[in-house]
């Protein structure tokens, strides 16, 4: 996984729920076509991120490494105020480092569903998705003909006592391509919270992938995050150093 | 010498009676004032004692000074709660455990003070489960409800029977736990309100992994005053068990307490200050009648009285004059407590029903408590001043020349 923002890999996660077995076949198939499609053993990125609130909206450009889903490193290279501040994620553990002051935090509990760099991704965003597989079970509410879409609809329900917040998740995934076309959020009372869309099929490191991603909080009109992979590599050679704290100040 | 200075006193009835209306109006006021603050106090701490601690709680040795539940606690908190109620059967004996934790619903998240507790015990000790204003209070073995202060829910826009999930500092990882919403409660205390969650002490157990740990094991007793024999009796019986404090409620909530104390010490020096107003009173009218007297004290000297007999007769007018006020000041101090710790003092149209001291929710219904060395202090106090008020005229007496004291008209 590429930014390992956790809403992408949601659509990983009930690919590995689907071993336990007893899954409707399609469904596997489905997703793991969709994981495969973004996971490689390791990657770097170039991505730009376009943020736009009531307030602000500004754009901010990084470079990012990851190495399976447990290991990712995200470095700031514009704007130039913020140029260094990195995000390391190992494991269920996010550290940010600020370069002006040459300090390395770990995000506490308290502040992992704040916003990352002002987006509309949270710090749990980024480290949640590992842990969905045994969050959810799922079913295929719907098959490319019976919808105009020509879309496979997964619905994903939060088991009884799994640590979600939400009520249901709805995955939409285009026949043609296997690629996913929107992640929809909803609370209990059947709201929808917010959506993640997918757009801009590209190649990019040897795979068509979807380029642009934006999410979309409901109750905000007007707000989303936006996210630009400009440049994508697979099974790039990263040294084992750096997804450690020593390396997130360089 | 007395009977002359009451006469001396009487003659002048309405100076006498201002001078005496006004000493002991200042230190009715002050009794009241006082034992009305005392009051408030009480309320506080006893608030303060049952929320937050207890007369007497046993908590991991240095959970006071850094109130971190991963680092400190007390394992095995069903025996040792055991232990302690045999140690004193008439106590009540609360295990709790407190954390800091994000709270969060699909549509927002919010830092929460968490209090697991044993609800059945809970009940007997603290009323937060009368303020539920909609659902109930947590049930027994119920590891999964948690109970939230309105506004909080507000906030998370939730309400009853949805569903939450705490995240915060496991033992190794991130831990997150699902609650469903049981209840909201309304305390009138923004901090509680807005902030706090209480769930059970078994879903805390499970959300930190720590089976059979809690924060604090608090005994709570009938009689404040015995505290320091019950807390001696834990300390003995459970000083061979390693890594625990064990505090008396002063140490325990020694923020609230020191509070106190502090507002205490501000509100005598106000007092005091009332009181030499009160005094200076007294030396006006000693001096008016003392200037009124001259020539009554020219003939006196002239007839052979000493000025040192004569001090003592205006130092003893001031002393009656004290005393007398002094009574009755008493009096009128100890009537209106008594209505006051009856009836109290009603501030709920002004400021609402409950009101925020130091971060202890109160009732706006304040009621006076007799605060008997105060009340003793006082009185001394005013009639000490009412005669330290007359020794500038009797000083001045004193050095009467006869001849001239006699022409002053």
């Amino acid at each position: 996984m590429v930014l390992c923002l956790g809403a992408i890999l949601l659509l990983a996660s009930p690919a590995v729920a689907a071993d336990n077995g007893k899954a409707d076949p399609d469904i596997k198939e489905l997703l793991d076509a969709t994981d495969d499609l973004q996971r490689g053993d390791s990657s770097m990125a170039k991505v730009e991120m376009h943020i736009k609130t009531a307030r602000f909206e500004r754009t901010v450009t990084m470079t990012a490494w990851s190495e399976g889903t447990e290991k990712s490193l995200m470095v700031i290279n514009s704007p130039v105020r913020e140029k260094g501040i990195s995000t390391l994620k190992v494991g269920d553990n996010i550290w940010n480092y600020l370069p002006k002051v040459d300090r390395t935090m770990k995000v506490p509990p308290s502040m992992m569903s704040g916003a990352w760099m002002g987006s509309h991704f949270s710090n749990d965003d980024l480290v949640k998705e590992n842990r969905l597989s045994e969050e959810f079970s799922y079913t295929l509410t719907s098959r490319p003909p019976d919808n105009p879409e020509q879309a496979w609809i997964i619905e994903l329900k939060p088991k009884p006592d799994a640590p979600v917040v939400w009520g249901r998740v709805v995955v939409r995934i285009r026949d043609a391509d296997r690629l996913p076309i929107d992640t929809r959020f909803y609370d209990e009372d059947n709201k929808l919270v917010r959506t993640l869309s997918y757009s801009d099929i590209r190649e990019l490191g040897g795979r068509s992938v979807p380029a642009k991603m934006r999410i979309v909080p409901a109750d905000k009109p007007g707000e989303f995050t936006e996210i630009n992979y400009q440049e994508l590599k697979f099974d790039v050679s990263i040294a084992p150093s750096t997804f450690t704290l020593q390396a997130l100040r360089k | 010498m007395l009977r002359l200075a009451c006469r001396n006193l009487l003659r002048n009835r309405t100076l006498s009676a201002i001078c005496c209306a006004s000493v002991a109006g200042t230190l009715t006021l002050v009794i009241m004032g006082n034992n009305l603050n005392h009051g408030t106090y009480l309320t506080m701490l006893e608030k303060g004692i049952s929320t937050t601690a207890g007369h007497v709680v046993i908590q991991g040795q240095g959970w006071k000074d850094n109130p971190d539940p991963l680092k400190h606690r007390v394992e095995g908190a069903t025996e040792l709660a055991a232990q302690v109620q045999g140690l004193h059967p008439q106590a009540i004996v609360l295990q709790r455990t407190f954390l800091g934790g994000l709270l969060s619903s699909a549509s927002n998240s919010v830092a929460v003070a968490v209090q697991a507790v044993v609800a059945q015990d809970e009940r007997q000790v603290t009323d937060l489960h009368e303020k539920i204003v909609e659902g109930t209070w947590l049930q027994e073995d119920d590891s999964r409800g948690i109970v939230l202060g309105f506004e909080l829910a507000n906030k998370l826009e939730v309400s009853v029977g949805k569903k939450v999930v705490l995240m915060g500092q496991g033992k190794e990882d991130v831990a997150s736990r699902l609650f469903r919403v049981r209840g909201l409660v309304r305390t009138g205390a923004a901090q509680a309100d807005g902030f706090l969650a209480v769930v059970s002490l078994a879903g805390a157990q499970d959300f930190l992994d720590q089976p059979d740990a809690a924060s604090q094991v608090s005994l709570h007793l009938d009689d404040p005053d015995s505290t320091d024999a019950v807390l001696a009796a834990v300390k003995s019986s459970l000083g061979n068990r390693e890594g625990l404090e064990i505090l008396g409620w002063k140490e325990a909530i020694d923020n609230l307490y020191e509070f106190t104390e502090v507002d205490r010490a501000t509100n005598n020096k106000f007092m005091f200050i009332i009181g030499i107003i009160g005094a200076l009173v007294i030396l006006n009218v000693i001096l008016m009648s003392v200037m009124e007297r001259m020539r009554e004290f020219g003939v006196m000297l002239a007839l052979g009285m000493t000025p040192s007999k004569l001090r003592r007769l205006i130092l003893t007018e001031g002393l009656v004059l004290g005393l007398a006020s002094a009574v009755l000041g008493l009096l009128g101090g100890s009537a209106v407590t008594a209505y006051l710790a009856h009836a109290g003092l009603d501030y709920s149209g002004m400021m609402g029903d409950t009101m925020e001291m130091s971060g202890v929710a109160i009732s706006t219904h304040l009621y006076a408590a007799w605060d008997l060395n105060h009340m003793a202090a006082s009185t001394v106090a005013a009639v000490l001043l009412s005669i330290s008020a007359t020794i500038y005229p009797a000083w001045k007496a004193g050095r009467l020349q006869p001849v001239e004291a006699m022409r002053h008209v």
